[in-house]
């Protein structure tokens, strides 16, 4: 059996093969513009979507969120929906510059920022695929039982392109998985075998917690497959009902406006009842818990007219939470919108902050109480 | 904060969900706030360990406490994040 460095290394040589020739093949269709070789766009594009499969299965999120956001823009090259323009280049050829420096760092990749490349190639994507130079807007499934599930509209337009059709598959675990004597890891390998997992979403709130889980899992996996929708419901031995074709309704999935919804970033959750939102911030601020707390709070910015956070349970953070609140307090001001303090930081994390010089000198809803 | 880390047996299924949840909850009521489950034997785990995994994440978070999986195998691993628990709590391969 490999050992996970041997795993790795192979990886890493994988790659360096797939980078090769990257640069030269993207001087290329820059010179070509909207006479570029399909060909070549397609063998950057595999390149991408192989290292972003190797790095899903080693674990190493960054290199796969890179390679998925460079796919994202090479698929609309294949698509014609973007021309292989000077700028959209330098982003690509910046993004893949980053890609081999995590490569050749592998076992530090986690710790190195591609945030400017991501940025970047959303920025691109969003304005090749929406037409204009929109922030992303991710697509918004409502669900049966409530709750909203949230997917990248990029991904899920190159799911449909590839004429598929989508299907939101509603499984509870314990009736549909385990009551039958099946193993989540088979159920989800038949899927992966016949289709594409776009995304999936667990309910947490549905479980519970220890004192109260054992009903119901709820389990949402958004599907792409050729197959049409009795082979599927056949396939996943769901219900009819509970396999909805979404492939050819897309005006249908597109969020409608409603001033009361629920929607979970991650650990992070944002209820809004007639336009208020609210937010409890998570316990730990890593950079994963900063990342879902700021989608939330850009999504009650977009959607909501105030929005309240509690801060009591925060018990680690950084500077970069501090800014984060900074920043946001100040989007809803410049917005017309009101960012409140439900339940203020502990007084270590309050006294920590203001010793970092926050606090807006008595401007209202000041997250710091200064 | 209480740190603990727990080592899970090699197949964790439905039949062991009752004792580790009484384990778990006790260890919360002990006061411990980031509990770290090692999973470095386990070779499968069934649709009720992950409810367990949910429920505890929830009760810590409850308390201000932390998750994370640490050592897991390829296949779990792959299992976990595939169905996005790495977006609530921290996974960490072997």
């Amino acid at each position: 059996m490999l050992e996970a460095h041997e795993l790795t290394q192979g990886f890493v040589e994988d790659c360096r093969e797939h980078l090769e020739h990257i640069e030269s093949a993207l001087m290329d269709l820059e010179a070509a513009g909207a006479a570029a070789d399909h060909e070549l766009v397609n063998s950057v594009f595999r390149a991408a979507h192989s290292i972003k499969g190797g790095a899903g299965m080693l674990g190493l999120d960054n290199i796969k969120t890179l390679s998925h956001k460079l796919e994202n823009v090479l698929h609309l090259l294949r698509t014609g929906e973007l021309t292989p323009g000077r700028e959209t280049i330098s982003v690509l050829l910046k993004g893949f510059d980053r890609l081999t420096d995590l490569v050749e760092h592998v076992h530090e990749s986690e710790t190195l920022s591609i945030d400017e490349q991501v940025q970047g190639l959303v920025r691109i994507a969003m304005a090749g695929g929406a037409g204009g130079d929109a922030p992303p807007e991710p697509e918004r499934i409502p669900l049966e039982q409530g709750g909203i599930f949230t997917v990248d509209a990029v991904s899920l337009e190159q799911a449909r392109a590839g004429g598929n059709y989508i299907y939101l598959l509603e499984y509870d675990l314990i009736h549909d998985i385990h009551g039958k004597n099946a193993m989540p890891f088979d159920v989800l390998k038949q899927l992966t075998d016949t289709g594409r997992i776009i995304d999936c979403k667990l309910d947490f709130q549905a479980v519970g917690g220890l004192d109260d889980f054992g009903n119901s899992i709820p389990f949402h996996v958004l599907f792409a497959s050729i197959l049409e929708h009795k082979y599927v419901c056949g396939l996943v031995k769901l219900p009819p009902e509970r396999v909805r074709d979404i492939a050819d309704a897309k005006d249908a999935v597109r969020f409608a406006p409603t001033d009361t919804f629920r929607e979970e970033f991650g650990c992070v959750v944002l209820d809004a009842q007639q336009g208020r939102g609210s937010l409890v911030v998570p316990a730990e601020l890593t950079l994963r818990s900063l990342h879902n707390l700021k989608a939330g709070m850009l999504a009650a910015l977009a959607r909501c007219q105030e929005l309240s956070l509690d801060l009591r349970p925060v018990v680690r953070c950084d500077l970069l939470f501090f800014q984060l609140l900074c920043s946001a307090h100040a989007s809803f001001r410049a917005q017309g919108k009101r960012m409140t303090i439900a339940h203020a930081l502990p007084q270590e994390r309050l006294a920590g902050a203001r010793a970092l010089g926050f606090g807006c000198g008595g401007v209202g809803g000041c997250p710091f109480g200064a | 904060m209480t740190q603990m880390t727990f080592s899970m047996p090699a197949r964790v299924t439905a039949q062991d969900v009752p004792a580790l949840r009484e384990r778990y909850k006790g260890l919360i009521q002990e006061g411990v706030r980031e509990l770290s489950l090692d999973f470095s034997q386990v070779e499968s785990i069934d649709s009720m360990a992950i409810g367990l995994l949910v429920a505890t994440h929830n009760s810590l978070l409850k308390c201000g406490g932390v998750l994370s999986v640490v050592n897991t195998p390829g296949n779990v691993y792959q299992l976990l994040t595939l169905m996005r628990l790495d977006k609530h709590f921290t996974i960490a391969q072997a």
